[in-house]
């Protein structure tokens, strides 16, 4: 029991590690960090614009769809960006290449029924 | 390019939801969805089953795709054909439900074949990955379904019971799965079922095969696993209520059988007299349980969700044979094979039974009680034979295929028991008598009752009557005439036993020698040849019976 449990003390190192950090830098912040407040540091950050109004704005509930919507086709990006890169190497053999491109375009396909469905259903309309 | 081949029909299937999602797209908005949709998924599943068919000769030896995460053989064959035909007849049964109740659109139909499309993955996944992926793609996909009557509040709540208790599950399978991978550091199933038996089983590989087995006892509620299933059987439109009682719980059996036969058998269960004595105590408790709850309940559609409940417990009682298959017994694969005809034929006649409670939805009424379905025989007599053909078949009397189901399942149990077993034949026999009380119920209320005050009205729909009516002769010619059912799901089950996935032949190979045979004669081009072979060997299986 004991034995095999000692496979795992590194995972609980690592835990220990990772909280212990988090935990550690709010608390060195909180004792060690010098306290001078004014006013505009209580203002929404706006990336550097002068704010408009509060930060807890209310949105359209039709944002929510469009945040989903943009996260897909972020990670659409992303699974493309390796494949990318390999490309330039499978493209030494050309039976591969071909398999390997009609491949990525099936799965921007397949993506690409969704930003259709998205559209026709009126999910990108904000008004 | 040869997995792409071998993977054709979760390929169509996929394909058939795509395209019907994007005609529905360009539909005029006034035009109503009409049948169409519904015909077009199900002729796209019965393709996709028609392709399976196809397929079945040359599975023989199992044929392994994509990165061996997949194994195309004849039990994953078995389900690709069941699974596509179930949701084949689930969407033509719906057709009318969908009219009345404004959801014959794309998404319902595209769900359904999103829902195949992973179930298929999950029973053919020989590693547990690949299998978690196929269970969440059905899982995500039902849950939507569940919640498709977006104005009940009923379906809402039934909606999010199902997904909090789905993802607990997931979640607990999950960390199984991470379990056997810190212990064995693969999650291939026969590779697992190899280290298992070489090695020491140490506490740890324990907790990942409990964690394993309780999040399958959440999908195929197993008590005291079960306690979302009324509500979210309840509370989805009906023919998705049938579709999950039939295709999700056929499915995560198909699993799990996997699971076991493959990887845990025969050194977690059969060295560990505990594993089966849960086993044992979890079929016994899932189908009383069951069975005691359905007894009171006024709600037709309930009433059968507890019944599904109990017929996974008749289900387990497969497993309870695991010890007494120690050594070398061939006997396996007719277990197996029987609790595969038993999926089957449950599967038909679930299907039947919501496909008729289906019909009573007429408007957006989501009364599925006994009062409703009084003087239904003197309205709509075909209506109420098809309801009584099913419950008859679920309570398993003699001419339908449940009866024929039941007989098979508790006669290994006896005959494979040696006699061990015979408290759990006798307590399965004393449910199914106590089950008749229940399923005769609505039967009296249909036939004997009138209808108090305005009778109210069915909807009427040739699509779905077609369906049910081809439902109904796959009961009867089932059950009249199970031999070759019997003798492909025998093929099937014999592909799963944890030998012939870890490619053993220890020379005690006994009733499996005709495979064997078969396999040595069966020519990757003689297709047809092999064919004529396999049929024969089937029907001595039946002779020999």
């Amino acid at each position: 029991m004991l034995e095999q449990l000692i496979e795992y003390v590194p995972l609980l190192v690592g835990v220990v590690v990772a909280v212990g950090t988090a935990l550690g830098m709010l608390v060195l912040n909180a004792v060690l960090g010098p306290k001078r407040t004014n006013p505009s540091k209580h203002e929404a950050f706006e990336c550097g614009n002068p704010s408009l109004g509060p930060a807890r704005n209310r949105f359209h509930v039709k944002y929510y769809l469009v945040a989903l919507v943009f996260l897909v086709f972020d990670v659409e990006v992303v699974f493309l960006l390796p494949w990318a890169v390999e490309y330039r190497r499978l493209l030494d053999s050309p039976l591969l290449g071909g398999i390997v491109l009609l491949e990525a375009l099936l799965f921007v396909a397949v993506l690409a029924v969704g930003l259709l469905y998205v559209w026709k259903r009126d999910a990108l309309r904000l008004d | 390019m040869n997995d792409l081949f071998l993977l054709a029909p979760v390929l169509i299937v996929t394909l058939t939801g795509i395209i019907v999602l994007v005609m529905d797209l360009f539909r005029s908005p006034e035009a109503s969805g009409g049948t169409h949709l519904a015909w077009l998924s199900a002729l796209g599943f019965a393709a996709a089953s028609a392709a399976a068919i196809r397929m079945w000769p040359g599975s023989q030896a199992p044929v392994e795709g994509w990165m061996s995460a997949l194994s195309v053989n004849a039990f994953t064959l078995f389900f690709w054909i069941l699974l596509p035909l179930i949701a084949a007849f689930s969407v033509l049964t719906a057709t009318g439900f969908d009219r009345e109740n404004n959801l014959d659109h794309g998404e319902f139909y595209s769900f359904h074949a999103f829902a195949l499309a992973g179930m298929m993955v999950m029973v053919a996944a020989v590693e547990l990955f690949s299998l978690f992926l196929g269970l969440e793609t059905m899982a995500l996909a039902v849950y939507a379904l569940v919640a498709m009557r977006r104005t009940s509040a009923r379906g809402a709540e039934a909606s999010i019971k199902y997904f909090i208790t789905g993802s607990l599950a997931s979640a607990l399978l999950l960390y199984g799965m991470v379990l056997f991978w810190g212990e064995t550091g693969t999650l291939r199933l026969d590779e697992l079922g190899r280290v298992l038996s070489a090695g020491q089983c140490g506490p740890i590989l324990y907790a990942a095969a409990g964690l394993v087995l309780v999040g399958f006892g959440f999908k195929i509620a197993a008590v005291p696993f079960h306690l979302w299933t009324p509500d979210a059987y309840q509370g989805a439109p009906t023919p998705v209520t049938g579709f999950m009682a039939a295709a999700v719980k056929a499915a995560s059996f198909a699993a799990l059988l996997r699971v076991v036969f493959v990887a845990m058998l025969p050194e977690l269960f059969a060295r560990s007299f505990t594993f089966v004595d849960l086993a044992i105590a979890v079929a016994v408790l899932t189908m009383t349980v069951g069975n005691l709850l359905a007894m009171h309940q006024e709600d037709v559609k309930r009433m059968l969700a507890y019944s599904s409940i109990s017929h996974a417990g008749y289900l387990l009682t497969g497993l309870a044979l695991v010890p007494q298959l120690g050594s070398g017994d061939a006997s396996l694969r007719f277990v197996n094979g029987a609790v595969l005809f038993y999926l089957a034929t449950y599967g038909l006649a679930t299907l039947l039974a919501f496909g008729v409670l289906a019909r009573l939805g007429r408007g957006g009424d989501e009364s599925t009680t006994l009062e409703r379905l009084a003087g239904l025989a003197t309205r709509r007599p075909g209506l109420a034979a098809l309801l009584s053909l099913a419950l008859l078949s679920l309570a398993g009397f003699p001419p339908t295929a449940g009866f024929f189901a039941k007989f098979a399942l508790l006669r290994e149990l006896v005959v494979v028991g040696r006699g061990k077993l015979t408290i759990l034949v006798v307590i399965a026999l004393v449910n199914a008598l106590f089950s008749v009380y229940y399923y005769l119920r609505p039967m009296v209320a249909m036939y004997m009752r009138k209808a108090e005050g305005e009778e109210p009205e069915e909807i009427v729909s040739p699509t779905s009557s077609f369906a049910l009516i081809l439902a109904a002769l796959g009961v009867l010619v089932l059950g009249l005439f199970p031999g070759r059912l019997v003798g492909v799901s025998d093929q099937a089950a014999r592909t799963v036993s944890y030998k012939v996935a870890r490619g053993l032949n220890d020379g005690s190979l006994g009733a499996l020698a005709p495979f064997a045979a078969v396999q040595s004669e069966t020519d990757p081009k003689g297709v047809g040849a092999s064919a004529a072979v396999q049929t024969g060997s089937g029907d001595d299986a039946v002779g020999g019976r």
